[in-house]
């Protein structure tokens, strides 16, 4: 896996490539995450772009990437408990008593964990090549070969070894201990 | 606990990859959780939905939203010198990278402004406003946004609400107006590229703003509380009386108009009383001047109108960039000193408003995407 000294050591001096990287694999997977605690999309980024911005200005400074993580989610679920408890005090006012009920903490962090897998996964099928890309999302949404090189106006064969050299790339990167067990996972979709 | 979060992912992407064969008899706690989550995650379609959501927030333009807005921050706080400096610096590559990312907003064509804001509560949290009707409730306070523009209204009183901490903020952008009902009653209009800092509730002897870029005030009378308003270094202080404040750090002057009452002006040296129609002036250099002038070109934007009388055209497209959100390149010194009076629609066209410019002063223009070259009639 990815060596995260580095990047934690930059994001600490607040580099700019270490600040593009943070949010090009967390941001989406909070926005996710911020998105399922309000049951809704709403004002979801503006949430998570606030506690960016806040770390910002802060003078923070992690420890590792366990750390990091576990202040992002943090401070996106105090935030969007906030948001729920206006929304309520909003709600009362218009007579409408109702109110949503927050997740506990223990379901509010399986959930960080699994945002946290997704954004894994994604930023790996990122590496692909962009026909990589498309071949695998269209697997993805369940079609089959043929049915994928008729959209793509390619050959099956072509397909079929885009899949291959995908497969190829995504072992390489994960390293050769999980590679030889990849395949059962991505059977699904191979 | 929040520190295992991305630990624990870890392993649950190695045990999803894996899929490692468990041996029921020694699960723990922990392998069950895993086993449980892992399963979850293993259908196609679930995960499917799952990657779709996070594909839908785009992270290198929330990216470039944070780079943007710091610009902007360090522009106000270090004023036009370092602008410059940052502009030469990592202002310039900023802007090539995000006409790169989105090739769409350079075809737009130029707009006449609108009513849009951002407002930043007491709390830290940040709302993009304009001309759709909302209430945002806080603790202390309800905020109405509708036809008439921001408006407070309370319920309790809160014991800290003249502390800076309760402050809150309005941003109106380039190519922006907005206007708002202050808690006493005040009203404020705030023009293009100007921000007004306002307690959710006065509270002592003073009722303290703070202002950058230009607004028009109708303040409220209560004699016992003079109405203050900050800029900067200076301040404006009044009882209860109309009158307009321009003070835009690249213009590197205050002019405060006033309309009708009375209002002081003053900085660290002086201070200055004004009759209705007469004008302050404190320039780069900390002196004020008084003069009298005819004020409704001073406070016409307001009514949506653009006045000029005798203006030197660079100060004239100096206002009009900021309403239009438009870059203005001089290609010769002389232009930019060519006196013209005329008035129009601040919600026409920027085409029409070049046009007219063009005709009466002499000049020639050229538009390149968001940028507005002029150069004199040979």
């Amino acid at each position: 896996m990815r060596d995260y000294t580095q990047f934690i050591t930059e994001l600490n001096k607040k580099k700019e490539t270490a600040w593009l990287y943070l949010y090009e694999e967390f941001y989406p997977a909070l926005c996710a995450y911020a998105a399922k605690l309000t049951h809704g999309d709403v004002g979801v980024e503006d949430i998570v772009q606030e506690c960016m911005i806040g770390l910002w200005d802060s003078s923070l400074q992690f420890a590792n990437v366990n750390a990091l993580a576990a202040w992002l989610y943090k401070a996106v679920y105090n935030r969007t408990l906030n948001l729920i408890r206006d929304r309520g005090n909003a709600r009362r006012l218009l007579g409408n008593y109702s109110s949503e009920m927050p997740y506990t903490e223990e379901m509010a962090i399986d959930l960080a964990i699994e945002e946290t897998v997704i954004a894994k996964l994604r930023l790996l099928l990122m590496e692909l090549s962009d026909q990589q890309q498309q071949i695998m999302n269209l697997s993805l949404d369940g079609l089959k070969v043929k049915e994928i090189a008729q959209i793509l106006g390619v050959s099956e064969n072509t397909v079929k070894m885009q899949k291959k050299r995908a497969y190829a790339l995504v072992r390489e990167r994960m390293g050769i201990v999980w590679g030889v067990l990849l395949t059962t996972f991505f059977s699904n979709y191979f | 606990m929040w520190k295992d979060i991305y630990n624990f992912s870890e392993r649950l992407l190695a045990h999803i990859l894996r899929k490692e064969a468990v041996s029921e008899e020694v699960l723990g706690e922990f392998e069950q959780r895993l086993a449980l989550l892992a399963r979850k995650l293993e259908n196609p379609e679930t995960l499917r939905k799952r990657l779709q959501q996070q594909y839908s927030y785009d992270p290198v333009r929330a990216y470039q939203q944070l780079r943007f807005r710091r610009r902007r921050r360090q522009l106000r706080r270090y004023g036009v010198a370092a602008g410059i400096v940052l502009l030469l610096g990592i202002g310039g590559s900023l802007w090539l990278q995000q006409v790169a990312v989105d090739p769409l907003t350079i075809s737009e064509t130029i707009q006449a402004g609108r009513k849009k804001a951002i407002l930043t509560l007491a709390d830290g949290s940040v709302w993009n406003i304009g001309d759709s009707a909302m209430l945002i409730s806080t603790a202390a306070e309800n905020i109405r946004i509708d036809s008439l523009g921001l408006s407070l209204q309370h319920q309790n009183t809160m014991e800290n609400c003249g502390d800076e901490r309760f402050f809150h903020c309005l941003t109106v952008p380039r190519g922006g107006e907005f206007s708002m009902t202050l808690e006493d009653g005040t009203r404020v209009w705030l023009n293009a590229e100007s921000e007004i800092h306002f307690p959710s509730q006065f509270a002592g002897k003073q009722r303290r703003v703070q202002l950058f870029g230009e607004a028009y005030f109708e303040v409220a009378k209560d004699s016992l509380h003079p109405f203050i308003v900050e800029l900067g270094d200076s301040k404006i202080k009044v009882l209860g009386t109309s009158f307009n404040v321009r003070s835009y750090t690249d213009e590197q002057q205050i002019v405060t108009t006033l309309v009708e009452g009375s209002v002081s002006f003053e900085n660290a040296r002086e201070r200055i009383v004004l009759q209705p129609g007469e004008q302050s002036i404190l320039d780069g250099n900390g002196r004020i001047q008084k003069r009298e002038v005819d004020v409704y070109p001073f406070v016409a934007w307001k009514e949506g109108l653009f006045i000029f009388r005798r203006q030197r055209l660079e100060d004239i497209m100096n206002m009009v960039s900021r309403w239009y959100n438009v870059d203005v390149r001089f290609e010769d010194e002389d232009s930019k000193n060519i006196s013209l009076s005329g008035g129009m629609r601040r919600y026409d066209g920027f085409e029409a408003l070049v046009e007219m410019i063009e005709t009466m002063g002499r000049i020639k223009y050229e538009i390149k995407d968001n940028t507005i070259f002029i150069r004199g009639q040979k």
